[in-house]
Order: C-alpha cells, then structure tokens, then sequence
C-alpha cells in the first residue's frame, strides 16, 4: 500500500499547533507537515511550498491528503489550486479528530477509504451536551 | 443600475477576511475579481467559484477590459458588488477607463523590500503611494483597513511615512 502523507494549511499557526497537540497524544508523526499563512505573508510563496511538499510526495511514490481550515480561506484556496496539476485529496475544516483517525488508519486503508472515515471521525466528535 | 459597494485591494483576492467580513453590512450580493492573470485562469475562477458556493453570493472575474465593458453595456445589473483586484495598479487602470469607483480600501498588499507596513496587512512601496495620491486628487476616498473591526487608517496618515 501507498504511503500516505499528510499535509495541513491553515491561518496563522492553528495547523502546526494542532499537529503538535496531536504528537502530544499520539507520539511523533512522520509524513506530516503544517504550513501557516500570516498578515503579510505572500500567498504565493506559501503556494511555492505547497507545490514543493507535493511534488517531493509524488516523487517518493506517496499519497497526499490536504486539510485546510476554512473553506474560501486562503491557505483552502491553496490547497483547493494544488488540485489543478496533482492528484490529491484536499478536505476542509480540520480538527483533532480527523488528524487522529488518519494516524491511526493510514497504514492499513486504502486513499479514498480513509478520506471517508477522516471526515466521519472529523463530524462523529462534534456532540452536544446540556444540563 | 448595479451599484460599486466597495473598491478593494487584496493580493489574497477572495479569501476569509473578504467572504466573513466585508460582504456582510454592506447589502453586498456580488463580489467581481478584476485580475487580468485570474481572468485567464479557468481553474483558479473554479476554486473561487465552488469555494463560495454556499455564501449565496454571485461571484464573477473579469479581466480590466471584461469589467469595464460590463459597466458601460449593463451598468453592472442589479449587483451590488465589491470590487476585488490584487493590485493599486489595476486599480489605476480601471479608473482610467472609466469605471466610477468611490471609496477604495487597500486590505492586503504583501510586503516587499522597498514597502513600508502602513496597516499589518499592507505594505505600501512609494510607488502606490503615488498613484494613491493621484486615485485621491480624482476624488476617491482612499483608507487601509484589513477587516471593518479593525483601525482604518485614512490616505494621509499613511503618507506620514513617506
């Protein structure tokens, strides 16, 4: 099977940080990277990287899967432009869940599999609770 | 008559700050990208387009002649729309043309070398700055400000530092 790797996009450092509290729960991670857009940066320099990541991936013969934050963003309107000349998965609202379920299932489900229960586990944790 | 809510420059185009902040208040129904690159892009307009599916909003991108020429045969319909270029540049250009922007927020503008911060989200080169002087001679209301909850700065404080 593929390796799969996992690349996040968010604004500001949400992503790395989520990335990192999520470590904190399951150990060190490799194949993973988070990449943050700040009041400044230059879109198109954080698409440079994005372009770069992918394309490392794809030389090593792995499977990217995007997060991004929010849909319409910029680091989403990165990730979304990625699709034009890679084939990627790109999924939108990150949250632990999703990040958990991937490091828990991405050595023994198949892409689009796994895309499935990122998503699922991603809107399964969302509960409500009330006196 | 459609109608110009807001003139904005922003190097990001449509993004976060444009979709949950400006396109609210203003009565807005319609946001115009005006890039001549994005106009010739068919996949980006697509990721712009299925990117604000869900906002209920018409979303075009013309490039500066498109624009104009929708102004002058249809007077932009019934749209009240935010205009969105990436730079004062283009800005310049359409004024030229003809189109009769009224207020001009300058949003986003990565920082370069020879650019000074004027707001944290925009880097002013004396070169905009010039032209902004000019935007403003034709009656324009030039201001900075990244989102509307944050400080506006008008065109001649920014000049200060200049």
């Amino acid at each position: 099977m593929k390796k799969k790797f996992l690349l996040i996009i968010t604004h500001g450092n949400f992503g790395k940080e989520l990335l990192k509290s999520v470590e904190m729960i399951m150990g060190e991670q490799e194949d993973a990277a988070a990449l943050g857009l700040n009041l400044g940066d230059d879109v198109d320099v954080l698409r440079a990287d994005v372009e770069r990541i992918i394309a490392e991936n794809e030389k090593a013969d792995k499977d990217t899967i995007v997060l991004v934050d929010l849909l319409g963003g910029s680091p989403s309107n990165v990730g979304l432009y990625a699709l034009k000349n890679h084939d990627i998965k790109v999924i939108t609202g990150v949250n632990m869940l999703m990040l958990i379920e991937f490091f828990s299932s991405r050595e023994f489900e198949e892409l689009e599999d796994l895309v499935e229960k990122m998503i699922n586990s991603g809107v399964e944790g969302i509960k409500k609770f009330q006196k | 008559m459609g109608e110009i809510n807001l003139a904005r420059v922003d190097d990001r185009l449509i993004h976060g700050q444009v979709m949950t902040k400006w396109s609210r208040g203003l009565n807005t129904n319609a946001i115009f990208v005006v890039d001549n690159p994005t106009a010739k892009d068919p996949f980006m307009k697509e990721v712009y387009i299925m990117s604000t599916a869900s906002s209920g909003m018409t979303i075009k991108v013309f490039s500066t002649d498109e624009v104009v020429e929708y102004w002058n045969k249809t007077k932009f319909e019934n749209y009240r729309a935010i205009l969105l270029f990436k730079n004062i540049d283009t800005v310049n250009e359409v004024v030229e043309k003809g189109l009769p922007i009224t207020r001009l927020n300058i949003g986003g503008i990565a920082k370069t070398k020879e650019a000074k911060f004027v707001i944290p989200s925009v880097g002013l080169k004396p070169s905009d700055a010039e032209i902004l002087k000019s935007l403003a001679s034709k009656g324009i209301e030039v201001f900075f400000q990244t989102v509307p909850d944050t400080k506006a700065v008008t065109l001649q404080d920014a000049l200060k530092n200049f």
